[in-house]
C-alpha cells in the first residue's frame, strides 16, 4: 500500500456514514408496527362530564354545609326573642347535635388536611434526601466514569507501546535479516567476481594455446602443401604417360588425349555427373569443362593452327586450376574425384 | 418523501385523514426505530418508542407549523426528546455513537445528493462485500449499527486499537476499490 493511500479521506468517512444511515433505516423492521389512533371525541367529553359532575357534587356539598351553619345562627336568635316551646328545644338540640356532629367531621376533615400536609411534608423531605442521594451517586458515577477513562486511556497507551516495542523489534529483525541477505549476497558477489576473473584467466589461456595450435597446424599445412607440390610436380607426369599409354596406346600428343576422352567417356560420365551438383561454382566449371571436352572429342588433331587455338582456349579457361580448386576446397565423392582427376589428366601439360 | 408532499399529508392527518396518518407512518417509521436501534435501545424498546413518538405527534398535530420545520424534522425532535426522557432503557450508551445515531433522522430516505454521491453509494455495497467477512462486519457493526470503537470491540472480543486498525484499513481498501472503479479522484 503506498503512503499516498494509507490514510482514508474524509469523503470516505462521510460516504460511509450517509450509507450507514440509508441502510440503517432500510433495514429497520417496522412493517409489523400498527399505525397509532387518537384517542375518540367521545371518550374526551365523557372525562370532561365526569370531571363536571364531581365538581358539581363537591360543590353541592359545600352549599348544604353553609345552609345548616346558617339555620343554627337563626333558631338561636328566635329563641333568644321569643322564648323555647319544648318541641322547638327537641329541634334546637337536634340541630346542635347536628352541628356538633358537623363540627367534628369539621375537625376531622382538618386533622386529614394536617396529616396529609405531615404526609407531603415527609415526601418533600425524602425526596430532598433522594435528591441528595442522586447528586451524590451522581458524583461517584462521574468520579467512576474519570477512573474508567483514565484506566481504558492507561490500557490503551499500555497497548500500543507494546504493540509499538513489538513492531520495533520485529524491524529491528528484519533488519538483522537484510543485512545478513546482504552479507550473503556480497559474498557471493565477490565470490563470482574471482570466479569470472579465473575464466577470463583461463579463457585466455585457452586463447593463447588456441592460437599456438593454429600457428603449428598452419605450419605444417603449409609444409605439408609444399610437400603435396613437389610430390604432385613429380609424380603428375608421370601418372598421366600410364594413363594415357594405358587408355590411347600407341598415340601420343593431343591425339593420345583425343583417344583418352572417348575411350573413358569423359564427355558422357560430366552429363551424367553434373545434375548431382547444386553448387553455382561447381555448375559453371561442369558446363566449362564440357564444352573443352566436345572441343577436344571434335578437334582436327592435324591441323596445328586449330590445335593451337584449342591450347589457348584451355590456357584462358585455366581448367586445371580450378579442378585443383575443387578438389582442395570441397572435398568432392570418390566418383566426381575419380572424373576430375581424368579431365586434368587430359587437359593439362598440353 | 417529498417535504411539500410530507406536510401535505400531515395537515390532512390533522384533520383526521387515516389514510395520510398511514402514510406518515410509513413513510416514517422505519427511519425512527433505527434512530433508537442506533441510540442502543432493544428492538422491543424501539418499536415501542416508535410508537410512542407517533402517538404523542398524533395528539399533538394540531400544534405542528410547517413553516417551522418539515414533519419528519418534527417526529425527529420529538425521538430524540423521548430517547433522552427513557435513557434508563439504553442498554449502554457508551456503546453506541450518539452522533451517528442522529444521521439516520437527517436522512429522508430519498436518494438525494449529487450524481456522483449516488454512484458512489450505489458501488459501495460491493466494494464492502469484497472486503472479506470480518471487514465486512467491522464496517457494518460502526456504520449501520452506530457502534462506538469501543461497542465493536466489546461485542468482537477485539481490543479497541486494533479496531480502529482495522476499520481505517477497510476504509483505505473501500476507497482503492472505488478508484478503481473511477468512482474516487
Amino acid at each position: 500500500m503506498s503512503d499516498q493511500n494509507s490514510e482514508p479521506s474524509e469523503q470516505m468517512e462521510e460516504l460511509l456514514r450517509k450509507w450507514g444511515a440509508d441502510e440503517a433505516a432500510e433495514q429497520a423492521d417496522a412493517s409489523g408496527l400498527p399505525v397509532p389512533q387518537l384517542p375518540r371525541r367521545g371518550a374526551t367529553v365523557w372525562r370532561w362530564l365526569s370531571l363536571a359532575a364531581s365538581v358539581a357534587l363537591f360543590a353541592g356539598a359545600a352549599v348544604l354545609f353553609a345552609v345548616a351553619l346558617s339555620r343554627e345562627r337563626g333558631d338561636d336568635m328566635a329563641a333568644a326573642l321569643n322564648g323555647t316551646s319544648k318541641a322547638d328545644k327537641e329541634t334546637l338540640a337536634k340541630l346542635r347535635a347536628e352541628v356538633a356532629s358537623a363540627n367534628k367531621e369539621l375537625d376531622d376533615t382538618k386533622k386529614n388536611l394536617k396529616k396529609t400536609e405531615d404526609d407531603l411534608a415527609a415526601l418533600r423531605n425524602d425526596l430532598q434526601v433522594a435528591q441528595r442521594e442522586l447528586t451524590a451517586e451522581r458524583a461517584r458515577s462521574a468520579e467512576k466514569l474519570d477512573a474508567l477513562v483514565k484506566q481504558r486511556v492507561a490500557e490503551a497507551v499500555k497497548s500500543y507501546e507494546a504493540k509499538f516495542a513489538a513492531e520495533q523489534a520485529e524491524h529491528k529483525k528484519q533488519l538483522a535479516e537484510v543485512n545478513g541477505a546482504l552479507e550473503v549476497a556480497r559474498g557471493e558477489r565477490d565470490t563470482a567476481a574471482k570466479e569470472l576473473a579465473a575464466l577470463q584467466e583461463d579463457g585466455e589461456r585457452r586463447q593463447a594455446e588456441a592460437e599456438r595450435e593454429r600457428a603449428r597446424l598452419t605450419q605444417l599445412i603449409t609444409k605439408q602443401g609444399e610437400e603435396l607440390a613437389v610430390y604432385r610436380k613429380a609424380a603428375l607426369p608421370t601418372f598421366r604417360g600410364v594413363y594415357l599409354s594405358t587408355f590411347a596406346p600407341g598415340r601420343s600428343g593431343v591425339a593420345a588425349r583425343q583417344e583418352a576422352v572417348r575411350v573413358r567417356r569423359l564427355l558422357e560420365r560430366g552429363s551424367e555427373l553434373r545434375p548431382r551438383t547444386q553448387r553455382t561454382g561447381d555448375v559453371k566449371l561442369y558446363d566449362t569443362l564440357e564444352v573443352l571436352l566436345t572441343r577436344l572429342d571434335l578437334l582436327d588433331t592435324g591441323d596445328a593452327a586449330a590445335v593451337g587455338r584449342f591450347r589457348k582456349l584451355i590456357a584462358r579457361a585455366a581448367a586445371t586450376d580450378r579442378i585443383k580448386r575443387a578438389f582442395f576446397e570441397r572435398a568432392p565423392g570418390p566418383e566426381v574425384s575419380a572424373w576430375l582427376m581424368e579431365v586434368q589428366l587430359v587437359l593439362s601439360e598440353m | 418523501m417529498p417535504l411539500s408532499e410530507e406536510n401535505e399529508l400531515a395537515k390532512r392527518g390533522a384533520a383526521g385523514d387515516t389514510a395520510a396518518l398511514q402514510e406518515l407512518h410509513a413513510a416514517n417509521a422505519p427511519r425512527l426505530k433505527a434512530y433508537f436501534l442506533r441510540s442502543g435501545f432493544r428492538e422491543s424498546d424501539a418499536d415501542d418508542l416508535t410508537q410512542e413518538v407517533f402517538l404523542l405527534a398524533l395528539k399533538a398535530l394540531h400544534r405542528f407549523d410547517p413553516a417551522l420545520a418539515g414533519f419528519g424534522t418534527w417526529l425527529g425532535t420529538i425521538a430524540r426528546n423521548l430517547a433522552r426522557k427513557r435513557f434508563r432503557r439504553q442498554r449502554n450508551p457508551l456503546h453506541f455513537d450518539a452522533e451517528l445515531a442522529d444521521e439516520v433522522l437527517a436522512t429522508d430516505g430519498n436518494p438525494g445528493g449529487s450524481p456522483e454521491l449516488r454512484e458512489r453509494l450505489a458501488a459501495l455495497p460491493d466494494c464492502i462485500a469484497a472486503l472479506g467477512p470480518e471487514l465486512e462486519r467491522l464496517v457494518r457493526l460502526r456504520y449501520v449499527e452506530g457502534r462506538t470503537t469501543r461497542g465493536i470491540a466489546d461485542a468482537s472480543e477485539v481490543s479497541e486499537p486494533t479496531i480502529r486498525l482495522r476499520l481505517k484499513e477497510a476504509m483505505v481498501l473501500i476507497e482503492q476499490c472505488l478508484r478503481r472503479k473511477g468512482l474516487f479522484k
